[in-house]
């Protein structure tokens, strides 16, 4: 299968530039440490207060740090010619960016999901909240990057990158804010977060079905 | 075997160069000509299907090929299209798998060889000199995929020293020879042994001039 | 995939509601619309207001400050009609490479924008009194407020491209992407807001009185009809701009200011 074998290039590709340039995954982590440390200093330092607003805070974190990545998915390729390569493939191109915002997906997603736990121990949370809103942010990092992928792919060519896509992209992950930060305050108030989870893994396959398709066509209008 | 029909490429609006319509079979040198800013690398990237052209037509007509996977064409442009973090290897093992080819180690091995960087195999893009970047991205027309395509080529004698122009020149005539098509821009004069060769000069134009 | 006028005009020649999709077929019959629109405008604002502010009963819990819905409701009604007709036009430029459709489309975004803020403004106004505050994270006033970032994104993203082709159609697509999303952050902000006022205003079973409910679809109408007069007369000036090289405006046939 040629399209299997084109996949896997672009997702192995995509991973060892990961393991080489490990600023890629590092720095949104810092970023994400960065943030969650600021909000106390805004609110105080009473537990019973940073509880309420902290599993807000890391979760918005934790997409901010996700979305800094956004605008080089596909800028730092057209710019140093290699999105040639997807683009010229015979492979869909669709498919082609599905293998590659996996991979990116994995990179981000893993490193940002095991922080959330630690970093949320600034916050006073407990072991069952902390742990849910690491599976909450690692399902809301993919959907994010699948969102981001369209507007990173659109403005290829166009000016004002980083804060573009910010405003393109967040309207669009508020269902993900929702039930990811919702399925956490659940455990916090000793409830079942299925429900909530439930609804943000739907969001996550619905991104999942649409995304790589407007992407592969925004990639095309841009690159025109 | 390539045909323009009235083809027009617009940038920003504006008309890149007059009407363009000429046909080439394989073993045919077609070279591109024209100032600055007429057109000729976006031409080769609307040949190679990365631009759409505003009116007119371009086809590619091919025999079928004994390879179902072959490519149309090979499309080298001056961004050598390379990523800095990864090994010669690694960026071979990329541009023909992206396509759905695998590729030995001893294929990356021989193209490299020919392009006389075959040392340079497991170092970093990002710690090649242009010339040597260069010669990486050339030597994918060493390939077992680059066999049976179309060879667009953007420029390629740019950054090369003199006894590889003459060994790019002598792979280009070989391929000719052999009966590829190959579309060149260059502003050097490098031999290229060729029974036909097409010169191609591109005008500016305003609509509405012809 | 962009069109000259001529080709598209050559394709889709002998089928006359083809014929409006040219700019210049199109320039005049836009200045009619919107002539009659504005018309119909005054006349049903006046009357709507009249009805509203005169007719209608002053509201038992909520005194005389409810009648800002006369114009609040309308307001966010059309920034989600607007939205619609918008992505509408969207997929008829992705579809069909009609310029006249991406014209249409940024046409209407800013009367969009503009109606989704109005909603927003006349909202604070009605909370401030009715629930002591400016702002309330209310269900129907959030999801106002993600369609105006959705309408600012798309004004921005058409804006962000030096080649005006790229960013109708760069735009076009972010449109569609939204208007895709658009029911799902909707029942998202009602999943995670349930605690919204129930929506008062449903076909037959109204909880309303007859008078306010007349005043309430007179202005709507109005407001629709100021709409689309104002994207009329975007949408001409949008002809004028772009068409700039074109021959039929350069013998200065059928502009009439």
């Amino acid at each position: 299968m040629s399209l299997t074998v084109a996949a896997r290039a672009v997702f192995v590709r995509e991973l060892t530039l990961f393991a080489r340039r490990k600023s890629d995954w590092a720095n949104p982590l810092v970023f994400f440490l960065i943030v969650c440390s600021l909000f106390p200093f805004a609110i105080g330092s009473e537990s019973e207060k940073l509880k309420l607003i902290g599993v807000g805070a890391v979760f918005v974190g934790a997409l901010l740090a996700a979305m800094l990545t956004l605008p080089r998915l596909f800028d730092e390729d057209a710019k140093d010619g290699s999105l040639q390569h997807i683009l010229l493939s015979r492979e869909p191109l669709a498919a082609l960016i599905l293998a590659r915002l996996a991979a990116v997906s994995v990179a981000l997603a893993l490193p940002l999901a095991i922080a959330t736990p630690v970093f949320s121990l600034f916050y006073a949370l407990p072991t069952d909240v902390a742990l849910t809103l690491a599976v909450s942010v690692f399902i809301a990092v993919p959907t994010l990057v699948l969102i981001g992928a369209i507007a990173s792919a659109l403005l290829v060519s166009a000016r004002g990158g980083a804060i573009l896509t910010a405003v393109l992209v967040l309207p669009l992950t508020i269902p993900t804010l929702i039930f990811g930060a919702g399925a956490a305050l659940k455990v916090l108030f000793g409830q079942s977060p299925a429900a909530e989870l439930a609804l943000q893994a739907a969001y996550l396959l619905f991104a999942l079905a649409l995304c790589p398709l407007a992407a592969a066509a925004a990639l095309r209008i841009s690159t025109d | 075997m390539l045909e323009l029909n009235k083809v027009v490429i617009e940038r920003g609006g504006r008309a890149l160069f007059a009407p363009l319509s000429f046909s080439a079979a394989g073993g045919v040198l077609v070279r591109v000509a024209g100032v600055n800013g007429a057109g000729k690398t976006t031409l080769l990237r609307a040949l190679a299907g990365l631009t759409s052209v505003e009116s007119g037509t371009i086809h590619w007509l091919r025999k079928v090929s004994p390879h179902k996977n072959s490519r149309t064409s090979i499309f080298i442009g001056h961004s050598n299209g390379m990523k800095d973090a990864l090994t010669a290897r690694e960026t071979w093992a990329y541009n023909e798998g992206v396509d759905g080819n695998f590729v030995t180690d001893a294929e990356i091995e021989a193209a490299l060889h020919k392009m006389g960087v075959a040392s340079l195999i497991d170092r970093r893009v990002g710690t090649l000199s242009q010339g040597q970047k260069k010669r990486v991205a050339l030597s994918r027309l060493f390939s077992s995929s680059a066999a049976n395509a179309a060879w667009l080529l953007d420029e390629p004698f740019v950054a090369l020293d003199a006894a590889t122009q003459i060994l790019l020149a002598q792979h280009v005539s070989a391929a000719l020879a052999r009966g590829a098509l190959v579309v060149l821009t260059s502003h050097q004069a490098i031999d290229i042994v060729a029974e036909r060769v097409l010169e191609i000069e591109l005008t500016p134009w305003k609509r509405g001039d012809a | 995939m962009a069109r000259t006028e001529q080709q598209s005009n050559d394709r889709f020649a002998g089928r006359w509601f083809w014929r409006f999709a040219s700019p210049a077929q199109f320039y005049p019959v836009a200045g009619m619309i919107e002539k009659i629109c504005w018309g119909l405008a005054l006349v049903l604002a006046a009357v709507g207001l009249y009805i509203g502010f005169f007719r209608a009963p002053t509201d038992a819990t909520q005194g005389e400050v409810y009648r800002v819905i006369y114009i609040h409701v309308p307001a966010a009604w059309m920034a989600m009609i607007v939205y619609l007709a918008m992505a509408f036009w969207c997929a008829i430029g992705l579809a069909f490479g009609t310029r006249l459709s991406f014209m249409m489309s940024h046409a209407l975004a800013p009367t969009g924008a503009i109606m989704a803020a109005v909603a927003l403004w006349t909202g604070a106004l009605w909370g401030r009194p009715t629930w002591g505050t400016y702002w309330v994270w209310d269900a129907r006033l959030t999801s106002t407020l993600i369609l105006l970032f959705l309408y600012i994104g798309y004004i921005a993203l058409a804006a962000a491209f030096d080649d005006k082709k790229k960013g109708d159609r760069a735009s076009a697509l972010i449109a569609l992407v939204g208007a895709v999303n658009v029911p799902i952050i909707y029942f998202s902000v009602q999943w995670w807001n349930t605690l919204h006022q129930g929506a008062s205003v449903r076909p037959g079973s109204s909880s309303m009185a007859t008078v306010m409910l007349t005043a309430m679809m007179i202005m709507t109408f109005a407001f629709w009809a100021y709409c689309v007069a104002v994207a009329m007369n975007r949408v001409r000036t949008q002809i004028i701009e772009r068409e700039r090289g074109a021959q039929w405006l350069g013998s200065g046939k059928g502009i009439k200011p």
